[in-house]
């Protein structure tokens, strides 16, 4: 195109602006208002909205100053690099004061499955199974087969906000008043009950640093059947009655409290009855009913 | 040309037509999941768990139905059966059912190796509205299937 005809084209554009029909351009006016007002308006609402976050940032921050000051102490992560917290932990449970830590949790009133709402389960592929078998989808459960008390720390294993964390990370980022622990039967064939009796420990310690009102539960380790016992290379019901004494002594030392579960499922010469499990380990669902009926029977009133 | 359009013509009514009379697939999940609890092979107890603690499995919440079955733990042992509005909400339970059996897999792999061999044949299937699992002892499960998915 010529800058001739170009010329003539503006000049013809300037003379048909010239022509329009005046309520036509009124109308465009006041539409242009209208559209300035609404984005002066969105601007408004946007700032006020930003600052309204910020402040409920802070307090946030501020209510959840305990957990992450845990969590660097314990392992050194920064809380940034895990997924956000879903909720805060309802801290208002009181410990009892005048607590004999040295017996076993003793038999009380039971309680509803909703006791369960604000518990953790940290165990093996039998605290695996019993979740799912006992139905009790209300609560969180930090499970896995082969789980021990080293790898709890160690092995990404929960899916957690669309990241997979080691249990103990994943503890980090949740809301819980209440943990219970069976932990124990993958270990026995390690050489040293003492290694295993430290890590345990320190599984306490990190969870009281994460949630120091937590009330926690140790769960003494299920016996297997006569037959396992006799014939597996390492799980052995002496060993586990071993683990299960140095729980009890750890549970007094740290004032944590302890559940004498097995007598739940045990047959008089303390072994699983071979009917309670297919592979004489892991507990069918009417065993796990058992274990669930155990547990609310002895819990500890805040 | 006459006759290659009329014939193009009568071959896309035919098309039209047989598309529009195909009733969409109904399968019964309850009977299904129950002919396999018959007669699949199973070493495990299988026993059934409610919805949510089916969809907790699975990371499922659109289901319109299920009926899912689980071992003790002792085996990799299951049944699952669920039931959607349309394909789509099955085709993503589908990729959902696909990574539970491979997690599955990766940790029986290194607690109980021998169970390995059972979900490398698991049944995984979706069927238009549907999405069956099945890891059972023997091979019977395709059979058992396939005479519900009419």
């Amino acid at each position: 195109m010529q800058y001739d005809d170009y010329d003539d084209v503006q000049a013809n554009k300037r003379q048909q602006r010239k022509e329009t029909w005046p309520p036509f351009r009124v109308l465009c006016s006041i539409a242009v208002a209208v559209v300035a007002a609404v984005i002066i308006f969105a601007a408004a609402y946007c700032i006020l909205q930003s600052f309204h976050d910020a402040k409920s940032s802070d307090a946030l921050q501020n209510e959840s100053h305990f957990v992450t000051e845990a969590n660097m102490m314990s392992t050194g992560v920064i809380e940034e690099n895990l997924p956000p917290k879903e909720s805060l932990p309802d801290t208002t449970a009181d410990v009892p004061t005048e607590y004999d830590y040295s017996k076993p949790v003793p038999l009380g009133e039971a309680v509803s499955d909703d006791f369960f709402d604000d518990a953790v389960f940290i165990g093996d592929s039998r605290t695996e199974g019993f979740i799912l078998n006992a139905g009790l989808s209300n609560t969180v459960s930090y499970t896995y087969k082969g789980l021990t008390v080293d790898t709890v720390f160690t092995k990404p294993v929960i899916h957690k906000n669309g990241a997979l964390l080691s249990v103990m990370d994943a503890l980090k980022v949740t809301d819980f008043a209440k943990v219970y622990i069976m932990l124990g039967v993958n270990e026995t064939g390690w050489p040293y009950s003492s290694v295993f009796i430290e890590k345990y420990g320190q599984i306490i310690d990190t969870i009281k640093e994460i949630n120091p009102k937590a009330i926690i539960y140790v769960q003494e380790i299920f016996p297997v059947s006569r037959e396992v016992s006799a014939t597996h290379s390492y799980v052995k019901n002496d060993k586990i009655c071993e683990f299960n004494y140095l729980l009890s002594e750890m549970a007094k030392e740290k004032q944590v409290y302890y559940i004498d579960v097995g007598t739940a499922v045990s047959a008089e010469d303390g072994s699983l009855p071979a009917e309670a499990a297919v592979d004489g380990i892991h507990l069918k669902r009417e065993y796990c009913l058992k274990w669930l009926d155990y547990l609310k029977t002895h819990t500890v009133v805040p | 040309m006459k006759k290659a359009l009329q014939l193009f013509f009568m071959t896309l009514s035919v098309l039209i037509f047989s598309a529009c009379s195909t009733e969409p697939m109904q399968i019964d999940i309850e009977a299904l999941a129950n002919d396999l609890i018959q007669n699949a092979h199973f070493e495990d107890e299988l026993n059934r768990v409610d919805t949510e603690t089916a969809e907790n499995m699975y990371d499922i919440d659109h289901a319109t139905s299920s009926c899912v079955y689980i071992s003790s733990g002792a085996t990799a042992e299951e049944i699952a059966a669920f039931a959607f509005e349309n394909t789509q909400d099955a085709a993503q339970a589908l990729e959902k059912a696909k990574a539970r059996i491979l997690q599955q897999k990766k940790s029986f792999d290194y607690y109980i190796p021998k169970e390995v061999s059972k979900i490398d044949h698991a049944v995984i299937n979706q069927y238009e509205n549907y999405l069956i699992v099945c890891i059972s002892s023997d091979q019977e499960a395709e059979k058992i299937i396939s005479k519900y998915i009419k």
